[in-house]
């Protein structure tokens, strides 16, 4: 009995240690009081003021431009690059599938100035462009190995019927194999999707100050202390991806059932 | 095995157990004796694999008790009873040597390191693997896998040692091999050893005593002896081997030990093991191996035999297996030996035939629900 | 499997792919390299002559020790999650299914949100009017001073943890859920008590899962510069805080391209750990 409390408590425990800070957080972008944890009274007005930041909505509308860009170039590249590893077989295959194992636990930061050397070596102007061609990079491993391991689930005769029956390596690829990964690659395209609009470090280093995106507005002023509109905002995020979490929660839930 | 003095050395008494408001166990007594080999039989979901686990202390019983030993251990956690099990896909860890695996159990009770070599080697000795020792489990095939759980547990001389449908993952050929190793080791070792299993024939070539379990309740417990040829009810008859179970009424007591009785289409007198009233409705069991066929035209019509026709025939090597269709659409499952009486018969699909029966062999029941 | 060379569509999908790896992957990091030997720059942040100065110079003092605390934080950080994720990974890996996924998914919703806004949430905590000290002076009255626990190491590895820990415990529930509760019903059989079942059964047979959270949780505490920026002020360079500092304010590059190529290094000697690890348990690597 004893054991059963204590492994309650614990659980408890780190539930808290996980929530209590997103809850501070919700609960102080309605307090009045600026600075303080004192509750000074309840109010909706930093959301208010959060409407009217143009700064902070048009960083936010950058980086959904940049994250959906970014994520259906990516989902492209990697199921053509899942489905390679799948069907072909070439020198460094192995080493290909490793690196994209190593690519994908590589610190941050590397990236961030390894693509930076690269853009400034070639003159490319840090903006759009760079900052989308950065998270293609990011996102790439990921989606290859997700949809790598639904293809390896496949049957290996579905492919060898298409061919039989006449269709071409590109056709075989579009109208049976595409509709039966669908789930996965829209599943890589959601990742993706997060991936970019999460990232901080590596936009730290590839975008300029013609186009702001949203993490690295937050950044900036969070590092100069506490800021009430923040808070808001913050909640805001916390909201939408919460949703986002159950909405396709509850998609993936309809596809088992 | 001997009767002498048979000293107890597991008993269950009034053991219940739930799970989920699902009641698995209603309330069963069951004694093992020392040096027997018992088995608990019957078609998966009938409870006997939680009496194991009761009885290995990886389940608590809801009510009643458990000894082992004479000592109450239903409070005792399963490292600390004296029994040992051999799990039904082994679980052999597999980031041990075989070595160490069968070396487990007596470095847990801290044995000294030059008892455990002499013991380990020992046990891997009494079941052929010495030379695989250093290897990993997963360098096995599975027989010798099922060899290092046996080893495993035994080295540990147990009071008791338990198996959970351990042979089910083998092929035929090697399955019968086990059956007979761990008859032959039982023996030799004089261990106490009770067995999962819902393969009747191995139940039946293996013990001293088999439990046959529905739902929780033990239907028979008996020899294998017992079992197959006095089976107490339709269940027992129809789970071990196969049976004939024909419909019939008393019509008269002759004596104390026989009646005469409508079967079938017919009409004869039966041998009873119980009292039996007029117009009573009974069932009567018979082994397709019990019957006895014969053409009509070779064997005049007798008292007590009944007509049909062979619709189906199936030659099995030793036996001639065939059905006979009753003239009142009841279907019986005959097995005759070739033998030196009759070397070389065969029936036509469509022969008209007579079934008879050796007398006293068959099971009279009365007629259950 | 085909391997008609003639297959134009082949060419271009492993053409295609291997090309962006090549010009965005290799490329920039062979550029790193590169960068590493080559001179500070004024006009073009880095060029010749080509030289070893910038590992010289990473192994003053200085920045010796600068490595070595962050390489400190980064065990200490990886050892708390270890600790605290372990037992959580296995209750919720040891519950009835049916709570199993719900409890999953309350782990994953913080996981979800942006690791900066969650960064910034243990901030307004920690801070002097932060609720941590709001309760432990105002409202409990267990202290008479607020804790000056903000921009300090204990907030560091406060923050990094509470950042990362998801990313230890979805590695060892994986492997938990998938240990075979024979395994250590076996072990309580053979007579062994519950300690002995989990250090000598179930923490082997979980090690993959193991050093894939410290995989995942040690790089990252390297690397994320974020976390000692708001919790820690200046006062708590970590390798990436360095790399950062070097390109974008001091505009060393290679000096900062050498402490990237050592921090790469260190995660090639710890991939190679894991992948010899894995070899000698027998685990299949990919």
């Amino acid at each position: 009995m004893g054991i059963k409390i204590l492994k309650r408590a614990y659980m408890a425990f780190i539930y808290a240690f996980l929530y209590v800070p997103i809850v501070v957080l919700v609960v102080l972008s309605f307090n009045q009081s600026k600075f303080s944890t004192h509750w000074a009274g309840f109010t909706t007005g930093w959301y208010g003021k959060l409407l009217h930041n143009d700064l902070l909505l048009d960083a936010a509308k950058n980086s959904l431009l940049v994250a959906l860009s970014s994520a259906t170039l990516a989902s492209a590249l990697g199921v053509l690059g899942a489905f390679a590893l799948y069907r072909y077989r070439f020198l460094g295959k192995r080493m290909l599938y490793g690196l994209l194992y190593v690519l994908m636990i590589s610190p941050d930061v590397v990236m961030g100035i390894s693509l930076l050397i690269l853009f400034t070596a070639v003159r490319l102007p840090l903006g759009y462009l760079s900052l989308l061609l950065a998270h293609v990079t990011l996102c790439l491993p990921f989606v290859t190995v997700v949809v790598y391991s639904r293809l390896s689930q496949l049957s290996p005769h579905i492919l060898e019927a298409a061919r039989d029956l006449g269709a071409s390596e590109y056709a075989a690829l579009r109208l049976v194999i595409l509709p039966l990964i669908a789930p996965a690659v829209l599943a890589g395209w959601l990742l993706s999707f997060t991936l970019s609009l999460d990232d901080v470090i590596i936009s730290f280093f590839v975008t300029g100050p013609s186009f702001e995106i949203l993490p690295l507005r937050i950044y900036s002023m969070v590092r100069l202390g506490v800021k009430p509109e923040v808070n808001a905002l913050c909640t805001v995020i916390f909201a939408a991806s919460l949703a986002l979490v159950t909405a396709s929660q509850l998609l993936l839930k309809e596809e088992h059932s | 095995m001997e009767n002498g003095e048979k000293k107890p050395v597991v008993s269950l008494s009034g053991i219940s157990k739930s799970f989920d408001g699902h009641v698995v166990v209603p309330g069963i007594d069951l004694t093992v004796y020392e040096g027997e080999f018992l088995t608990l039989l019957g078609p998966s979901g009938c409870g006997k694999t939680t009496i194991l686990r009761m009885i290995a202390g990886f389940e608590r019983p809801d009510d009643g008790d458990i000894f082992i030993g004479g000592v109450r251990v239903n409070n005792v956690p399963p490292n600390r009873r004296d029994v040992n099990m051999v799990f039904q896909n082994y679980a052999l860890f597999p980031h041990m040597t075989v070595f160490s695996n069968v070396a487990f159990g007596l470095a847990m009770k801290r044995k000294p390191r030059s008892e455990i070599e002499k013991e380990v080697n020992h046990a891997l000795a009494q079941v052929k693997l010495s030379e695989f020792a250093s290897r990993k489990p997963r360098q096995l095939s599975g027989g010798q896998q099922q060899r290092v759980a046996l080893a495993r547990a035994l080295v540990n001389k147990p009071k008791v040692l338990l198996f959970d449908e351990p042979l089910n993952a083998l092929d035929y050929r090697l399955r019968k091999e086990m059956q007979r190793e761990l008859r032959h080791l039982q023996q030799t070792l004089r261990s106490t050893f009770v067995f999962v299993t819902h393969d009747q024939e191995e139940a039946l070539s293996m013990s001293d005593r088999v439990a046959v379990m529905r739902e929780g309740r033990i239907e028979q417990l008996g020899t294998p002896r017992q079992v197959y040829e006095e089976p107490r009810n339709l269940f027992v008859a129809s789970f071990i081997g196969e049976t004939n179970v024909l419909s019939g009424t008393v019509l008269d007591i002759l004596d104390e030990k026989r009646v005469l009785a409508k079967v079938e289409t017919g009409q004869c007198a039966l041998n009873v093991k119980r009292a039996f009233a007029k117009g009573d409705r009974i069932r009567i069991l018979l082994r397709p191996e019990d019957l006895r066929v014969e053409t009509l035209t070779r064997a005049p019509e007798q008292e007590g035999r009944l007509r049909g026709t062979v619709v189906e025939k199936n030659y099995k090597g030793a036996t001639l297996d065939s059905v006979i269709l009753l003239e009142n659409g009841t279907r019986l499952l005959a097995s005759e030996f070739f033998d030196e009486v009759d070397e070389d018969f065969d029936y036509q699909i469509g022969e008209k035939v007579s079934v008879g029966w050796v007398s006293s062999w068959e099971v009279v029941l009365g007629d259950e629900a | 499997m085909e391997t008609r060379p003639k297959n134009r569509f082949r060419t271009f999908v492993i053409g295609a792919f291997s090309a962006w790896l090549l010009i965005f992957v290799l490329a920039p990091n062979l550029m790193i390299a590169a960068v590493s030997l080559a001179t500070r720059s004024e006009e073009r942040f880095a060029g010749l002559p080509l030289s070893l100065e910038s590992y010289v110079r990473l192994f003053d003092p200085i920045y010796l020790s600068v490595f070595l605390r962050s390489l400190g934080m980064a065990l200490l950080i990886t050892a708390l999650c270890l600790v605290a994720g372990y037992p959580f990974a296995y209750i919720i890996a040891r519950s009835p299914a049916r709570l199993r996924n719900a409890l999953l998914l309350l782990t994953i919703v913080p996981f979800w949100t942006n690791s900066l806004i969650r960064t910034y949430a243990v901030a307004l905590i920690l801070r002097t009017r932060g609720l941590l000290n709001y309760l432990l002076v105002d409202f409990l009255g267990v202290l008479d001073k607020p804790l000056d626990l903000l921009y300090t190491g204990t907030a560091v590895v406060a923050g990094s943890v509470y950042v990362l820990l998801p990313f230890m415990v979805l590695p060892l529930y994986a492997v938990i859920e998938r240990l075979d509760p024979a395994y250590t019903e076996a072990g309580r059989d053979l007579g062994a008590g519950r300690l002995d079942v989990f250090f000598r059964i179930v923490v082997p047979l979980t090690m993959p899962g193991i050093l894939a959270g410290c995989l995942l949780v040690f790089l990252p505490a390297l690397g994320l510069f974020y976390i000692p920026d708001v919790l820690g002020g200046a006062k708590d360079l970590f390798i990436g805080n360095f790399i950062k500092n070097q390109f974008l304010d001091a505009r060393d590059w290679p000096f900062g391209a050498a402490g990237s190529v050592v921090l790469t290094a260190l995660m090639a000697v710890l991939l190679l750990t894991y992948y010899l690890v894995m070899k000698r348990l027998g685990e299949k690597v990919l």
